[in-house]
């Protein structure tokens, strides 16, 4: 080995000058953990609050449409010995008590005939029906609508130093998607009237919203926190900002 | 020494199932001397960088193949170069050389080298004409024999020695004269 050779060996690590930029890590990462807007990741946080949400919108949707019952047992069996059957379909005429007999039999059936007489109640009421369930659509939506907004202002305003907007491009895809999807829910609700599977749909496309955001407001966070690690400080005077 | 072995051992086993943190640890242990190999072979930050960036991701995905853990900056290492291999036979041509001069171009008799900065060294190693700039690489710094870089870059023996001759010949050249210019 020449003296030269030798000589370079020993102080080959005085050679390692140069560093690579923060991207290669980024770009290693990405190839080796591709982001998958819509892998059903729960954020248990969010996950709660779009729950509390959601039974909230459950729980103003089930007052606002319950009818008032009377405890007095009389006037109940007066009230289910009106002839309602012609007025009721059929599934539910097979249900109604025919003798009210039957009706005091015990306090189990007193409470059965409760709902039944809701039931029985529901086509007298049938002109209050829709106004209560839009009155239950809105609140939902409106409930949904803070929580998105509140989520959307937090990523608007999270400044972007490690990438630039066009990276987060599959999130505003998604969430474009997902506005589709909840415009063509509303139509169905305007065209056929709120059901139950409607509502789920809704509530479903708004709780995807929120796991999107999160998942965008975490990635961001993720990337800045790199970029912070491998860069030392940063150009604050330069940052990118998303408008979702 | 046995608990840095232990950390690196139980990185290289949280990567190996995909564990990104552990991944990010070993990448920021090892980044800066792979990266000063693959900007010596390749001579400029931005080929270096994608070599680099392929280096790990091969190493990363084929970490089932290191049997024992504590080697892992070794294997990294082999697929750091043989990256550089390959992107050295696929970028450039070679240029003949007269093989028969080589022994008289340079004289070892004068250190020349002693007392000079690395930094600069290294970053005329970097601005050394393709061919020779791998050959020194693999000579000098690799420990790679003639013979092995004649086979790993299809070229003969002679032409890996008089390349090499030929690097340190132009090393001590500009070396001296940034010296001079510099101080």
């Amino acid at each position: 080995m020449d003296d030269f050779k030798k000589y370079m060996q020993q102080h080959s690590e005085d050679l390692d000058v140069d560093t690579p930029r923060g991207k290669v890590w980024l770009a290693i990462n990405q190839e080796l953990h591709p982001v998958k807007p819509m892998a059903t990741v729960v954020y248990i946080k969010w996950a709660v609050a779009a729950c509390v949400v959601a039974l909230a919108g459950f729980g103003a949707y089930a007052l606002l449409t319950k009818q008032p019952v009377s405890n007095n047992t009389g006037e109940m069996v007066k009230t289910l010995s009106k002839p309602v059957k012609s007025e009721l379909p059929e599934d539910v005429t097979r249900l109604q008590p025919t003798t009210t007999e039957q009706l005091v039999a015990s306090n189990k059936s007193v409470k059965s005939t409760n709902s039944q007489k809701q039931r029985a109640n529901q086509p007298v009421t049938s002109n209050q029906q829709p106004v209560t369930n839009i009155t239950a659509l809105e609140q939902v939506e409106n409930s949904f609508t803070q929580v998105i907004n509140l989520q959307k202002a937090k990523v608007n305003t999270t400044p972007l130093i490690a990438e630039n907007p066009g990276y987060f491009n599959d999130f505003a895809i998604e969430m474009k998607r997902m506005e589709r999807d909840e415009q063509s829910i509303k139509k169905d609700i305007k065209k056929n009237g709120l059901t139950d599977e409607l509502l789920d749909q809704l509530i479903n496309v708004y709780q995807q919203k929120l796991n999107v955001l999160k998942q965008l407001q975490n990635e961001i966070h993720k990337t800045n926190n790199r970029f912070k690690q491998n860069r030392g400080p940063v150009d604050s005077t330069k940052p990118y900002f998303l408008n979702i | 020494m046995e608990t840095a072995n232990h950390i690196l051992t139980d990185l290289v086993k949280k990567a190996r199932k995909g564990n990104a943190d552990a991944q990010g640890s070993l990448y920021h242990q090892f980044s800066k001397a792979m990266f000063n190999i693959c900007i010596r072979m390749a001579g400029n930050r931005s080929d270096a960088e994608d070599i680099l960036q392929e280096a790990f991701i091969i190493a990363f995905k084929s970490l089932h193949q290191l049997k024992d853990e504590v080697l892992f900056g070794g294997w990294l290492r082999r697929i750091v170069i043989n990256e550089c291999i390959k992107y050295s036979k696929k970028s450039f041509y070679w240029q003949d050389w007269d093989e028969a001069d080589y022994e008289h171009r340079t004289d070892d008799a004068v250190e020349w080298w002693q007392e000079i900065d690395m930094a600069i060294i290294h970053q005329q190693i970097k601005a050394l004409p393709d061919g020779c700039r791998q050959v020194f690489n693999l000579y000098v710094l690799e420990d790679y024999s003639h013979k092995q870089i004649a086979e790993n870059l299809g070229i003969s023996e002679g032409t890996s020695k008089s390349q090499y001759s030929r690097a340190k010949q132009l090393l001590r050249e500009r070396i001296t004269k940034h010296i001079a210019l510099h101080g």
